[in-house]
């Protein structure tokens, strides 16, 4: 029989029966179990955020705020005119002559029908009603026209 | 993630030393040893210590399974007189193997643990303290207690032959 210092030698010469392992069974296995890995941790998160949001959704399916019109405060300068003092209306003012054209004043003398018209047109369009005359205008003497001179019978 | 060279090559050098391991609790060590391994593919990142982590999840996977079998029959009782050697027969060793696996089998199991991983699994008193969950002095404690038991079991063997 082996001394002390032997008998561990010999136990370490004993062989162990070889495992009964089926490697290709333990390969294939370890394969599916990697792989399982990978896909359990995109089931994992993917079953948190689920978890996560189906409170959420159900909060706002149920408590669906109304609504509401929002209130807004605009500032606007004021364009308001400012309270005058109180001043006595000034007495009405004749009608203020309206520009003419040079060749429309009555210095020239023009005294045409159709020069007449035009003023009271232009003085009504201006002056509304009030600028017609109080009375009609007088008739332009219409003068005849001076007879050629005769002057066939002098050459 | 676990190349699976570095597995197959795992298998190869560690799974006997693992399965005479398991065989200290469950007559189903290959399995467990098995289980042990297709987790060790599953793990994200990989353990540091690869083989004092393969010993530890075979441990206690072992010891779970010997309670099952212990649950449905009188496993341990029995497990002496009827259990296969550990050990290949015709080895180039002083020692026969079907005394050897007596002789362990009648140690307590924190000492035929300690044995088993020093004598045939090559880890060192620091791995065996992490695996067993023990103390390194404990581990040499033990170690050397579980030798002198044996060598006295062997003795009163060869005395009877």
């Amino acid at each position: 029989m082996p001394r002390a210092d032997d008998l561990e030698a010999a136990l370490r010469g004993l062989t162990p029966v070889a495992p009964a392992l089926d490697r290709d069974r333990l390969m294939y296995q370890a394969g599916r179990a990697s792989r399982a890995g990978a896909g359990r941790c995109w089931a994992i998160a993917v079953g948190l955020l689920a978890v996560a949001l189906a409170p959420l959704t159900i909060r706002m399916s149920l408590n669906r705020p109304e609504p509401r019109g929002q209130r807004m405060v605009v500032r606007v300068p004021s364009t308001a005119p400012q309270p005058l003092p109180h001043q006595p209306m000034p007495p009405p003012q004749p009608p203020l002559p309206y520009d003419q054209p040079p060749y429309l004043t009555e210095e020239r003398g023009d005294h045409s029908p159709d020069v007449t018209y035009f003023r009271a047109e232009k003085s009504v369009l201006r002056w509304g009603l009030d600028g017609l005359p109080s009375s009609p205008a007088p008739p332009v003497p219409v003068r005849p026209a001076d007879p050629l001179p005769r002057v066939r019978g002098r050459f | 993630m676990m190349s699976p060279e570095t597995l197959a090559e795992l298998v190869d050098r560690h799974g006997p030393g693992l399965t005479l391991y398991a065989r200290q609790w469950c007559a189903t060590a290959e399995d467990v040893v098995q289980d042990a391994f297709v987790k060790l593919a599953g793990e994200k990142p990989v353990p540091q210590r690869v083989v004092p982590w393969l010993y530890r999840v075979v441990r206690n996977r072992a010891i779970d399974a010997g309670r099952a079998e212990r649950r449905r029959r009188h496993y341990e009782t029995r497990a002496a007189g009827r259990s296969p050697s550990w050990f290949t027969p015709g080895a180039d060793s002083a020692i026969d193997g079907q005394v050897a696996t007596a002789a362990l089998l009648a140690l307590p199991p924190e000492q035929r643990e300690i044995i088993t991983l020093h004598l045939w699994s090559d880890l060192t008193f620091e791995e065996i303290a992490a695996v067993a969950r023990c103390s390194t002095s404990t581990a040499h404690r033990w170690y050397a207690a579980g030798l002198a038991a044996l060598r006295e079991r062997l003795n009163v063997h060869a005395a009877s032959r």
